[in-house]
């Protein structure tokens, strides 16, 4: 049972909240924040093990946001998210600070492997 | 819009993973677990309707160009132009209110060059808007057309050029005509397509 804290951020409220619940299922305790300033709140009230941001934010966006977390939580891995897939070249390349860069729509199985790679990844660090 | 429909997809791929899920769980036949999956299912159904929705508008915006000069109702074409500048009005936390686009105002013009003049004024109201006040989007009628105002409070810094050259293209082509008015900081942009 991993019970991993994990914030969600993604400003598709009905998609990030059924996320958020999936993963609770699979032994997760899930948040979601819909905008970057409300998921900078949750991270100064609460600890987190991972953050999974979508690039595309409304107002302070997907990188803005990932940026501000590098420089407060630098402990903090942190997943993107992208509308685009992955490889094209609208997607362009992994954020510089993200520990990963995911495609939509996202594939649960995955989403789990990576957060706990990044989670595991972070932790051998602080070592 | 297809950011959206991504969205919408997203969203449905997810709820009905969430269906299977419950339905793996030991607590299926209790009441409770019955309830959320109709819940569940609902929510689908609104993703659906969603989905459907904008592939609508996608497919009414992709056939803009297969006729020249066509008669058309002013209303639906304004009303399709603001469901396209939404995302980018939300982008930019700015919101955009209606008015008038219940009436039927009929004229002969190309739909799409409609689309370029508004959506082209749209944007410049947005560039300049403060956000925290909403855009209204007015739709009447006059003796020389329809008349569309965008009314704009002007954010703090914003640049003095008036409308670009794209949109004033539209205009004399259409045979209409753009205008902009400042009063107290409240920017009006008022655009007038002739009947024909």
């Amino acid at each position: 049972m991993s019970e991993y804290r994990v914030l969600l951020v993604d400003d598709e409220e009905e998609l990030v909240a059924t996320l958020a619940e999936r993963l609770e299922y699979r032994d997760f305790l899930a948040q979601y924040a819909i905008s970057g300033p409300a998921a900078l709140r949750m991270l100064r009230e609460q600890t987190f093990d991972v953050v999974v941001i979508d690039l595309k934010l409304p107002g302070m966006s997907g990188e803005e946001l990932l940026q501000t977390i590098g420089a407060a939580y630098p402990h903090l891995p942190v997943l993107m998210v992208t509308g685009h897939g992955s490889g094209t070249p609208e997607a362009g390349e992994k954020p510089a600070g993200a520990y990963d860069l995911l495609p939509k729509p996202i594939d649960i199985s995955e989403l789990v492997t990576k957060m706990t790679d990044a989670i595991k990844a972070h932790g051998l660090k602080q070592k | 819009m297809t950011h959206e429909l991504n969205n919408v997809l997203g969203t449905i791929e997810q709820v009905t993973g969430l269906i299977e899920d419950l339905a793996e769980t030991d607590a299926i036949r209790d009441h409770g677990v019955a309830e959320k999956i109709l819940s569940v299912v609902d929510r689908v159904g609104k993703q659906a309707e969603r989905g459907a929705g904008l592939i609508k508008r996608l497919n009414s915006f992709a056939h803009l160009t297969d006729e020249g000069e066509t008669t058309c109702n002013l209303a639906e074409l304004l009303e399709n132009i603001v469901a396209l500048s939404e995302r980018k009005a939300r982008m930019g936390k700015a919101t955009l209110v209606t008015a008038g686009l219940d009436r039927e105002i009929i004229i002969t013009a190309s739909p799409l060059l409609v689309v370029q003049f508004v959506y082209g004024a749209i944007k410049r109201a947005l560039a300049i808007a403060d956000p925290t006040e909403p855009i209204r989007i007015s739709l009447t009628r006059s003796e020389a057309g329809g008349e569309i105002s965008i009314d704009v409070r002007c954010g703090q810094g914003v640049p003095e050029d008036k409308a670009t050259d794209t949109t004033a293209a539209c205009a004399t082509r259409l045979g209409g005509r753009i205008e902009e008015t400042d009063s107290d900081g409240l920017r009006t942009i008022k655009l007038v397509i002739p009947y024909k």
